[in-house]
């Protein structure tokens, strides 16, 4: 007589199978139940209660974080004869990345698609605006033939966003709204002076501290003429402020 | 030096961790909450404050103002006071600004745009004339049937100036705006910047409970002032305020929404609801609570609603302190919607099969395994007898 040998350690597989059919049987049967407690299962019940005295101090914070601090362009040139199409600049702007149409132009850039991404992280609502330090217009940071060149930025709710990752929770309705919006929501020049984003002065405390509706992107766009300076590495360093009432 | 197994896996950890860890700018300001700040000559402010969830050096400034009052401690661990000093000197009356500021210091980097974060506190400072001012206002507490109130009115100085004589009138009405009475407080001086507290007591004998009003009129070295509150006479008594006016069939909860009208506890407070179509049918009895004075509360029970879906007239009876009153009301049965019930059916059938299943699978794998079992004893037999 020739038999299969079948081993023990077959066995006890066999047995850890049973164990886990019956306990995930069980387990699904009892969330099925569970569900049923929206249906009122427990209709009362008694507790026992006593008091005690508990101190807290609550601080206010005022806090702005930016979720995306760095924007790099990188280094590249304008490709002005592409074949034989010919390109008037290299346009880029941090919502679509390099303009559709002009990718050929934008030779070597970094195609960046996400602004500086401000939101209020404190327990307090807050007004905002923005400085600039360094090469903060286009003559200085793009150079070139100035009815070609580009320094600018607008605003955008986080709620409005095409890329708001990294707003801790994602917005569902705007972060001025009672300001009445924020400012500068079309493309507008850089400046050193900068100017304020939510409301109109340093009091105006307007963006938002609710998690919903606390985030806002300041995109950049750029635009090189052929002619724009080369070899020099420009920067442009912006400081966003967060006031509260103290 | 990296071990050479190990050093490998270890760059590619920290090319990972660099790769996914969050790079963000960020910076808070956090500490008591100070503005508005009341200028007092010669006094002193000080406030502790945390900066956090910043990497980078910080800067930190006082504008504003009043930022010539005020010295900022060194940041140590990332903590430091602000210190007001108000001078002694007279500065002229009016709202003044002060800020706090605290702001990352830039550092060199590579990238052609960097951003950096600061935040700002802004502070408030009023800074009071030597004209006599004040705020006052009027506390009025209810009372019970031909008790005495005591009125009392708060004052606060706002002015740099001492006032050499307050008091008050104070005239009652009722709600048709109808004088009642009158009665004066006590006159006091009150120091510059200083608080105080005037009072008045009135016998309210006379008078039905109900809702009261009541007027201050404040003068001061020639100045007035006036300050409202209401009151209310009360009595023994427990008033309904509200009710379920909406029932389903079945099994529902009532609920009797009711008001403390006394200046004492209330205790042993229940309600019993009662049809009253053509027939007295009692239908709850509401557990008993306790009362505080002036206190409301909620009487509540499950009701079965076993009566036809519509309008029905009913009677809920106030019981408290062994009195009891009866409040005649109207409700309105709705019919139940089944698809519930039924949807719960048809999840226990669903678990009921489920289960049929399980335990079948169970059952065979169980009896396989016996089989397998019983097989190998018979061939461990048959090699042993073969052997021997």
């Amino acid at each position: 007589m020739k038999m299969i040998n079948i081993s023990n350690k077959t066995i006890a597989i066999l047995l850890v199978v049973v164990m886990i059919i019956t306990i995930s049987g069980t387990l699904i049967s009892i969330n099925r139940l569970v569900h049923f407690s929206e249906s009122d299962w427990l209709t009362g019940a008694a507790v026992n209660t006593t008091t005690g005295t508990a101190t807290i101090t609550v601080l206010t914070i005022t806090q702005i974080t930016n979720r995306v601090p760095t924007i790099n362009f990188g280094t590249g040139y304008v490709n002005e004869t592409n074949g034989t199409d010919v390109c008037p600049y290299c346009q880029m702007d941090t919502i679509t990345g390099i303009s559709p149409g002009n990718v050929s132009c934008c030779a070597l850039f970094n195609n960046v698609t996400a602004g500086f991404l401000l939101e209020n992280t404190g327990t307090e609502n807050m007004s905002v605006n923005f400085s600039c330090v360094g090469s903060c217009n286009a003559s200085t940071f793009i150079n070139g033939s100035l009815s070609v060149h580009l320094f600018q930025f607008k605003m955008t709710n986080g709620s409005d966003a095409l890329n708001r990752s990294g707003d801790s929770v994602n917005d569902t309705s705007g972060s001025c709204s009672s300001g009445g919006g924020w400012n500068y929501t079309d493309w507008s020049n850089v400046s050193n002076a900068g100017s304020y984003l939510c409301g109109g002065n340093t009091t105006n405390y307007f963006f938002d501290k609710a998690s919903a509706s606390d985030a806002a992107i300041f995109d950049l766009r750029v635009r090189i003429p052929p002619d724009a300076r080369t070899n020099i590495q420009q920067t442009a360093n912006f400081t966003f402020s967060g006031n509260s009432i103290g | 030096m990296l071990a050479k197994t190990g050093g490998g896996k270890v760059i590619f950890l920290l090319i990972i961790f660099i790769l996914f860890f969050p790079s963000v700018e960020s910076i808070g300001l956090g500490g008591m909450k100070l503005s508005p700040i009341m200028y007092v000559p010669g006094n002193s402010i000080v406030n502790h404050y945390y900066i956090i969830d910043t990497s980078m050096p910080v800067a930190i400034t006082v504008g504003g103002s009043f930022g010539n009052y005020v010295n900022v401690t060194p940041a140590i661990n990332n903590e430091f006071d602000f210190i007001i000093n108000f001078p002694e000197k007279p500065i002229p009356s009016g709202t003044y600004s002060l800020s706090l500021n605290v702001a990352e210091v830039a550092a060199e980097g590579d990238n052609t745009i960097n951003s950096l974060t600061s935040v700002s506190k802004q502070f408030i400072v009023e800074v009071y004339s030597m004209d006599k001012l004040i705020i006052a206002s009027l506390s009025a507490p209810s009372v019970n049937e031909n008790g005495t109130i005591h009125f009392a009115v708060d004052l606060q100085s706002i002015t740099y100036s001492d006032i050499d004589s307050v008091g008050a009138k104070i005239i009652i009405s009722n709600l048709n705006n109808v004088t009642l009475a009158e009665v004066n407080t006590n006159r006091i001086s009150l120091p510059a910047l200083g608080h105080e507290t005037i009072t008045a007591s009135f016998n309210t004998t006379g008078l039905r409970p109900a809702e009261y009003f009541a007027r201050a009129y404040i003068d001061y070295d020639g100045k007035q002032k006036r300050s409202d509150a209401s009151f209310r006479i009360g009595n023994m008594d427990l008033i309904l305020l509200n009710y379920t006016k909406y029932l389903e069939q079945g099994f529902s909860t009532f609920q009797v929404k009711v008001f403390n009208n006394w200046g004492n506890p209330l205790r042993n407070v229940y309600a019993k609801f009662t049809l009253n179509d053509d027939i007295l049918r009692s239908l709850l009895q509401t557990p008993s609570i306790n009362l505080e004075p002036w206190q409301e509360g909620i009487l509540e029970g499950i009701v079965k609603v076993d009566i036809p879906a519509g309008e029905h007239k009913g009677i809920i009876q106030l019981v408290y302190e062994g009195e009891q009153k009866e409040e005649p009301i109207q409700f309105t049965v709705k019919e139940v919607i089944p698809v519930a019930v039924e949807k719960v059916k048809d999840d226990l059938e669903l678990i009921k099969k489920n289960m049929i299943i399980q335990v079948m699978t169970v059952v065979m794998i169980l009896l396989i395994i016996l089989i397998i079992f019983l097989f190998k004893m018979t061939y461990n037999k048959y090699n042993q007898i073969k052997n021997e």
